[in-house]
């Protein structure tokens, strides 16, 4: 969600009007987006459920009415849509866990938050 | 039916606030700022993924290294051509079901309902290129130093006048 947030600003910079859908506001309100709308739907399924093309639909054409309806940057819009399932029946984790988080596991937390940390100031690694 | 007015990004996943409200606020007043210049119904767009999406026999995302190393992910892109089917593809992040992807690529990668709004009239044309990056990059300086002008580039040699972007 940052790196998409990050790659939008540069796009925007480069001279390509953007718009995103972000499920974390709290995220990208951080990285600060020329345009973006706001859905509570799970990781992996940020427009809606497989097979529904009216809802996902509905998502891509409220991407299109803030694309062309806002004045300025930081244009964010809250969708009112929520998600048919509860949060803790709503399947969105990897079968298998994502490297960093079998690390995390391992490590204790004042160890990963130096790691985290010293990836984000190291973030010139190739 | 039930009504979200304000989206909480923590809904799904709680246990991530620490780590996001740990994040650097950027500086608003700062962002950049590119005005659409006509009605998107004559505009040409393209999509931008961050699934980690690419044609099959084409280079996978660095799985092997971040497998070796959790604080690093590949930042190069992968261009996917329009005419490219739901199952001319890999869905390949490794911080996300993408099992559903796999059933209806639409669920974060809305090919097919981009293809319906150029034949309605919604948008002008779909671009010839549709692009996808792998979204965990904490390395993130190459991803906007190198890959991410490489994309502008190709997106303005083919006319392109906005992108939709879908972080997964």
């Amino acid at each position: 969600m940052r790196s998409g947030g990050l790659l939008q600003r540069e796009l925007e910079r480069a001279g390509i009007p953007t718009i995103s859908v972000s499920t974390v506001p709290e995220l990208t309100e951080r990285v600060c987006v020329p345009r973006a709308v706001f859905i509570q739907y799970p990781f992996g399924r940020i427009l809606g459920e497989a097979g529904d093309r009216g809802g996902q639909r509905r998502v891509c054409l409220d991407m299109a009415e803030l694309l062309e309806g806002a004045e300025g940057p930081n244009a964010y819009r809250h969708l009112p849509y929520a998600w048919p399932e509860p949060p803790e029946k709503t399947r969105w984790h990897p079968k298998v866990p994502a490297p960093i988080h079998l690390l995390r596991k391992k490590l204790k937390p004042e160890e990963v938050a130096r790691l985290t940390q010293g990836a984000l100031r190291d973030g010139e690694r190739e | 039916m039930e009504v979200v007015t304000r989206v909480d990004g923590f809904c799904f996943h709680p246990a991530s606030r620490e780590r996001v409200l740990a994040m650097r606020q950027s500086d608003p007043a700062k962002t950049p700022w590119a005005p659409l210049r006509k009605p998107l119904a004559e505009c040409k767009v393209t999509l931008v993924s961050t699934a980690g999406i690419y044609l099959k026999g084409d280079t996978s995302f660095d799985y092997e290294r971040e497998r070796r190393e959790p604080t690093w992910g590949d930042p190069t892109h992968r261009e996917i051509p329009r005419t490219a089917g739901q199952d001319d593809c890999e869905y390949s992040h490794l911080h996300i079901d993408t099992s559903f992807m796999y059933q209806d690529r639409n669920v974060a990668w809305p090919v097919d309902v981009f293809l319906a709004f150029e034949r309605e009239g919604v948008i002008g044309r779909l671009a010839d290129t549709l692009y996808s990056i792998m979204g965990y990059v904490p390395n993130f300086h190459p991803l906007l130093k190198k890959t991410a002008p490489k994309m502008a580039a190709k997106m303005r040699e083919e006319g392109v006048d906005a992108a939709f972007l879908f972080p997964v």
